[in-house]
């Protein structure tokens, strides 16, 4: 019976060669200019989606044409991922982005949506509990950060982000969210 | 002279100009303000498995089928639920036992795929195939299953020569609750399955699981006596040991019975096994980690012809990290131990009746990022060393071009191999004319060299497309050379695939795939074997087949699913070309309850899917099905 053998010859031998002078170092890129990491643009446009799936009571904007707000509080993980939603519309509104480095009135007359990231120095605590009489969509990632009041936290599950919604929180802050949110949540509290 | 010079600068401003332009400094991975939140929720983004990309970024034909999609699409085994992936070929031999392949080489044995459950690998060695009959996990289990079509011999383990078919259950943190189900009708006489999940401390989820079925024979106008049931329970435990630990424990035990057509000539097969797995990963940075897996897996089947029981042990370690910014490299080293002992009867025989075997393997995989991260190239090899062949080595290069989040155009080349299984080598079978044919040691691995092209890409927010092209040639194929197996075959398949999702509306999806495969197989100049051998391979494989599946969701939270399939005739089975319908109606009864009605295989009262001495007819079947989750 005759014996047909394609092994690899000296060609496949180049082709490593040139890739170890592809796979030389380079100068790493310059720190500022890199993008956020996927895991944040995933979250960013998440929050994107929230924006279409919450309902707001009509007093918590000042008039028709107010746009809707987006914040974070702290560091911020999305950077240009997050500035990709100013100027889309949702709920028939422009959105907003604004960032602060602490909790103040302004955050509670200015934002919707409330992104806590799990940053050092970040005190989500302390600013869920200043929070608590607003209608603002708060957005968290720490353990317990449901169980102490939170709207939706972020959690990463088989290396993908998921989500949870503590729905009593958000009735308490007089937001409706919809089915297809609670139906997407991976847990959904107070039903 | 001069105006040479100005060329030059000229030609290197429009190139710069144009690089600038192609390149925007704020390039991000997804498209943030496009991408639905069902997407956003599939893509991997700290990677804990072996591919460090998403999805709709890999330099492969990938495709993502959901756990939702098969729930919807009212399917209840894994081989229905496969009918749904662009390129993968499904034929029912009877009521209980498929035929599934990808790109070409469709039998019971279709022997160049690997299939995973879980990280588990469930092909057996025996016949180097999948017994799709005894492979199943609860439906409602299911995350989602990813099928790569082509080689995936690089990363993957041996076997991978046409594609991977990868199950995935879900994270015992999403299946907090209590979960029930039961339902019954002609096809599916009646099934149950219940779950009970919880949190079992800070951070720690776990689930036991039960499930049972028993199924209806298929259409033969003398009667047909395939009926089969099954039985499965097991658990699984996931913690989130620390902030950077991930810790998966799980396992279960299966037990079936599957009837033949005609039962008067051999008696029922039966299935029975266990297994037990363990993972451990870490997270060492965003962009690296580590992780190792080890499980035992007992297996044991029960034939007329023969019988095998078989353990295997099998050990991972992953590493996956970033290099000089622009290189993202996986490596992983495996372990795989396989002992089996075979009970042979007088048709059937192998020698020796029991046979131990060790694999050894290794892997490196380079990423490279290039012009501002919108080229990437992929190197790669596998190492392997297993008792039958000794070393193999199973190289691949990939381009792809991701100019924007949802463009991508990609191209690889790959050498796959598979190793002759057990059956191959150690067969004995005494025809009934008293020839003897039989396995031979001296086989070499079958081989195949796999060009690939393909392109994906989102058009608006509406339309997602997705296109591969392959080219594959093999080389070594097994066939019967006089009356001993040997390496007397070799070819070519090419093939298109092609899937396309269409948002009609915010409650309307409708998902479509086609494939077309060709199949030129001969006999090497060497070769004494029957030319007829493959011809009968490449016919039993549709060159056309396509589906449709429209999801609707309705006002008053119906759910209403329609699926048009139809797969092309095979000629060397003597089958026809068939064009049938799924239809599923589901009613959320309240928050906790779901009712649903099905019906399969409409269209068509009866068809033959393959021929043979043992095989029945797919029947149309109508089930009803009450799902409680609370």
């Amino acid at each position: 019976m005759a014996k047909r053998r394609r092994r690899f010859s000296p060609r496949v031998t180049r082709i490593w060669v040139a890739w170890l002078i592809i796979s030389l170092p380079v100068p790493p890129a310059r720190a500022a200019d890199s993008p956020p990491t996927l895991e944040y643009q995933v979250k960013a446009s998440m929050i994107y989606n929230f924006l279409h799936d919450v309902s707001w009571p009509p007093q918590s904007f000042e008039s028709p044409a107010a746009p809707i707000g987006v914040c974070i509080i702290g560091r911020d993980p999305m950077g240009r991922a997050l500035d990709r939603l100013a100027g889309e519309i949702a709920q028939g509104r422009a959105i907003s982005v604004q960032r602060f480095s602490d909790w103040s009135e302004q955050v509670a007359a200015s934002c919707n949506v409330l992104f806590l990231p799990e940053v050092e120095g970040l005190d989500a605590d302390a600013v869920l509990a200043n929070i608590r009489d607003y209608s603002i969509l708060t957005i968290g990632e720490e353990r317990g950060f449901l169980e102490r009041g939170g709207i939706i936290r972020f959690a990463i599950v088989n290396g993908r982000v998921q989500f949870e919604i503590n729905n009593s929180a958000a009735r308490r802050a007089r937001l409706i969210i919809s089915a297809k949110l609670l139906r997407l949540a991976t847990r959904v509290f107070g039903k | 002279m001069k105006t040479f010079h100005i060329f030059l600068l000229m030609s290197g401003l429009l190139i710069s100009a144009a690089a600038a332009e192609a390149a925007p400094a704020d390039k991000l991975d997804i498209e943030i303000t496009k991408t639905p939140l069902e997407d956003l929720l599939n893509i991997e983004v700290t990677s804990v498995s072996k591919r460090p990309e998403q999805v709709r970024g890999a330099a492969a034909a990938v495709y993502v089928l959901t756990g939702e999609e098969i729930q919807r699409a009212g399917v209840r085994t894994i081989p229905d639920a496969l009918r749904l992936v662009p390129g993968v070929q499904v034929a029912a031999i009877d009521a209980n036992k498929s035929a599934v392949s990808i790109r070409g080489f469709n039998s019971r044995t279709s022997n160049k795929l690997l299939v995973l459950i879980d990280g588990r690998t469930v092909y057996d060695p025996l016949f180097s195939g999948v017994l799709w009959e005894a492979t199943h996990v609860m439906l409602e289990d299911i995350d989602r299953i990813e099928v790569i079509r082509g080689p995936g011999g690089t990363v993957w383990g041996s076997n991978a020569v046409n594609g991977i078919i990868n199950i995935i259950t879900k994270n015992a943190r999403e299946t907090v609750g209590t979960y029930a189900a039961a339902g019954g009708g002609s096809e599916e006489r009646y099934f149950a399955s219940a779950r009970q999940g919880a949190e079992i401390s800070d951070e720690t989820f776990g689930r036991v699981f039960a499930d049972f079925y028993r199924r209806d024979s298929g259409y033969l106008e003398e009667g047909a006596d395939d009926d089969s049931h099954r039985g499965q329970a097991g658990f699984r435990i996931d913690s989130n040991a620390s902030e950077r630990d991930m810790v998966t424990f799980q396992g279960d035990y299966h037990q079936g019975e599957y009837g033949l057509p005609h039962s008067e000539l051999r008696s029922d097969e039966e299935t029975e096994g266990f297994n037990i797995l363990g993972r451990w990963s870490r997270a060492l940075a965003p962009d690296s980690g580590l992780s190792l897996q080890l499980y035992y897996d007992r297996s044991e089947l029960v034939t007329d012809v023969l019988s095998e029981d078989r353990d295997s042990i099998d050990v991972e370690f992953l590493h996956h990290l970033k290099a000089y910014e622009r290189h993202a490299l996986v490596w992983g080293l495996r372990y795989r131990y396989t002992a089996d002992d075979v009970v042979n009867s007088e048709v059937l025989a192998l020698d020796p009746d029991s046979r131990r075997e060790n694999l050894v393997s290794a892997f490196v995989q380079d990423e490279i990022a290039l012009f501002d991260r919108e080229l990437f190239l992929t190197l790669g090899s596998k190492f392997e060393y297993n008792t039958s062949t000794q070393v193999e080595l199973q190289p691949t290069v990939r381009l792809s071009w991701q100019p924007e989040p949802d463009k991508v155009t990609w191209a690889a080349v790959s050498r796959a191999v598979r190793v002759p299984s057990r059956l191959e080598e150690d067969l004995i079978v005494t025809l009934e004319s008293g020839e003897i044919l039989s396995g031979s040691r001296d086989l070499e691995s079958e081989q195949v060299i796999a060009y690939e092209i393909g392109h994906r890409r989102r058009l608006g927010k509406r339309v997602f497309l997705d296109a591969a092209l392959f080219y594959n040639t093999y080389y070594d194929l097994v066939t019967l050379e006089g009356d001993v197996a040997g390496n007397g075959g070799e070819g070519d398949t090419y093939g298109v695939e092609f899937a396309a999702t269409l948002d009609v509306l915010p409650w309307w999806r409708v998902v479509s795939s086609y494939a077309y495969l060709q199949m030129d197989l001969e006999l090497d100049s060497g070769s004494i074997g029957d030319p007829q051998e493959l011809r009968n391979i490449e016919g039993s494989n549709p060159h056309n087949d396509f589906s449709i599946h429209s999801r609707m969701d309705l006002p008053y939270d119906l759910k209403f699913d329609a699926i048009l399939r139809y797969v092309d005739n095979l000629p060397a089975q003597g089958v026809s070309s068939y064009l049938v319908a799924d239809a599923r109606l589901a009613a959320q009864l309240t928050d906790e309850l779901e009712l649903s009605v099905v019906a399969r295989n409409l269209f068509d009262e009866h068809h033959f899917e393959r021929s043979g001495s043992q095989v029945s007819q797919v029947e149309t079947g109508v089930y009803g099905m009450l799902r409680l989750k609370f």
